[in-house]
């Protein structure tokens, strides 16, 4: 997921910079934010939140990247990533979470993992006021 | 039988020079029917009814952008009809979308009668196949009607005047009437195709528009991406926005903009542009852009 390419390689939402979204979001594919969004984000592909990203809204997604600044709760499938430069506010339900060096994170994460033979309990992190 | 709407200004007169090769060339490949000449705008259309009136299934645009264009728009309503393309036009987009490079092997395409039926977009009660286009690209298809062999020679001096001379404008579209974008605009398309690793790929018959919206840039921004620019390949702007959807509202407020849909002018702000409901029989070539 999130391999490096040509604008709109494999991506088939941008919210381009010096763009202003408001509502709900729902795509297929893959979704870069660069500008401001508020609403829903939702879609069965990837969401990545660029450094630029300004979003205040619900993003629902496979995997979600967070480089940007979020204010809104956050469900993947499977991973989210906050890079170094990312800002989350809100709760994360994910598979699996990346939380590297010098990101904020305010909120709480459950995280699930799921079995071949089915669903094994939600393991809850309580919150965490912040990861820097 | 084959009926076929002639645009005797497309290309400069061009089918004054190839007139008597055409028909027997038609003719060699058993495809020759009744030729009508169109006389001014909005007879190609004019005339393509009246052929479907009498009977028509086979009806054949020779021309450019806007002889097609008509044709297209005439034939909406008629299903069992089957639009051909011989272009003479100086700018014949339509026709390479479809894989028509020239007049001769736009002949050879209609003999073999490939047909593929394709979705439509909708532009208030105009119908286009490839894209509709609001902003700085208007600038340059307005002045590219009649284009003369010198212009061509001085395009890219004009679009970097253009470049210094257009205005922006602030615009809200809304798409399926679930979201919607304030932004300052540079220009903005539909398309009925969508972009794939940087390159367009045609899928016109997906049941979606593909929007680009290019925002307002610092000029030396534009400047430094004046080829992209020069030669309208949006997708590979690095600051481009994309939305995929079914039916989208363009407004820009108290200053209208004009609108120009498969490069022929449709009207101007507000519009409501949407994947008709209504689908197109072409005969095609199997060198086409598009599945």
């Amino acid at each position: 997921m999130f391999q490096k390419k040509n604008n709109l390689g494999e991506i088939e939402t941008i919210v381009g910079p010096s763009v202003n979204l408001k509502g709900n979001l729902k795509s297929e594919g893959n979704i870069k934010l660069k500008g401001k969004v508020s609403g829903e984000v939702k879609t069965k592909g990837d969401v990545f939140v660029d450094e630029e990203a300004e979003v205040k809204a619900l993003i629902s997604a496979r995997s979600i990247k967070v480089a940007g600044t979020v204010t809104g709760d956050l469900v993947a499938q499977e991973q989210v990533e906050i890079t170094n430069t990312g800002k989350v506010t809100g709760n994360i339900s994910s598979q699996s979470l990346i939380v590297q060096a010098g990101a904020l994170f305010i909120g709480k994460s459950t995280m699930e993992e799921i079995h071949t033979k089915g669903k094994i309990e939600d393991e809850s992190i309580e919150p965490e006021p912040e990861i820097e | 039988m084959y009926y076929y709407i002639v645009n005797p200004a497309a290309g400069g007169g061009r089918i004054n020079k190839i007139q008597d090769k055409l028909k027997s060339l038609l003719k060699e490949k058993k495809i020759d029917g009744e030729l009508v000449k169109s006389i001014g705008k909005n007879d190609a259309y004019k005339i393509a009814k009246l052929a479907v009136k009498r009977g028509f299934t086979n009806i054949v645009a020779v021309g450019g952008n806007s002889t097609v264009s008509e044709v297209v728009n005439a034939l909406i309503d008629a299903p069992n009809s089957v639009l051909g393309i011989i272009p003479i036009g100086t700018n014949n987009t339509l026709a390479k979308v479809l894989g028509i490079s020239d007049w001769e092997k736009g002949v050879y395409i209609l003999a073999q009668r490939r047909i593929r039926t394709i979705d439509l977009g909708k532009v208030n009660d105009s119908f286009f196949i490839t894209s509709l286009e609001i902003g700085f690209e208007t600038e340059i298809l307005k002045d590219r009607q009649n284009i003369s062999p010198l212009k061509k020679l001085t395009f890219k001096k004009d679009v970097l005047a253009k470049i210094f001379s257009f205005k922006p404008f602030e615009a809200t579209i809304k798409f399926d009437g679930k979201f919607s974008i304030d932004s300052k605009i540079f220009n903005f398309s539909v398309f009925n195709t969508r972009f794939l690793k940087n390159k367009e790929e045609f899928f016109l018959n997906d049941g979606k528009l593909t929007s680009l919206l290019v925002p307002h840039q610092a000029t030396l921004s534009l400047l430094k991406n004046f080829s992209k620019i020069a030669s309208f390949s949006y997708e590979t702007l690095p600051f481009i926005s994309c939305f995929r959807a079914k039916n989208i509202h363009i407004d820009t407020g108290k200053i209208p903009q004009r609108v120009f849909a498969d490069a022929e002018y449709v009207g101007t702000t507000p519009v409501e542009v949407s994947v008709s409901s209504k689908k197109l029989k072409v005969i095609v070539s199997k060198d086409r852009k598009f599945d």
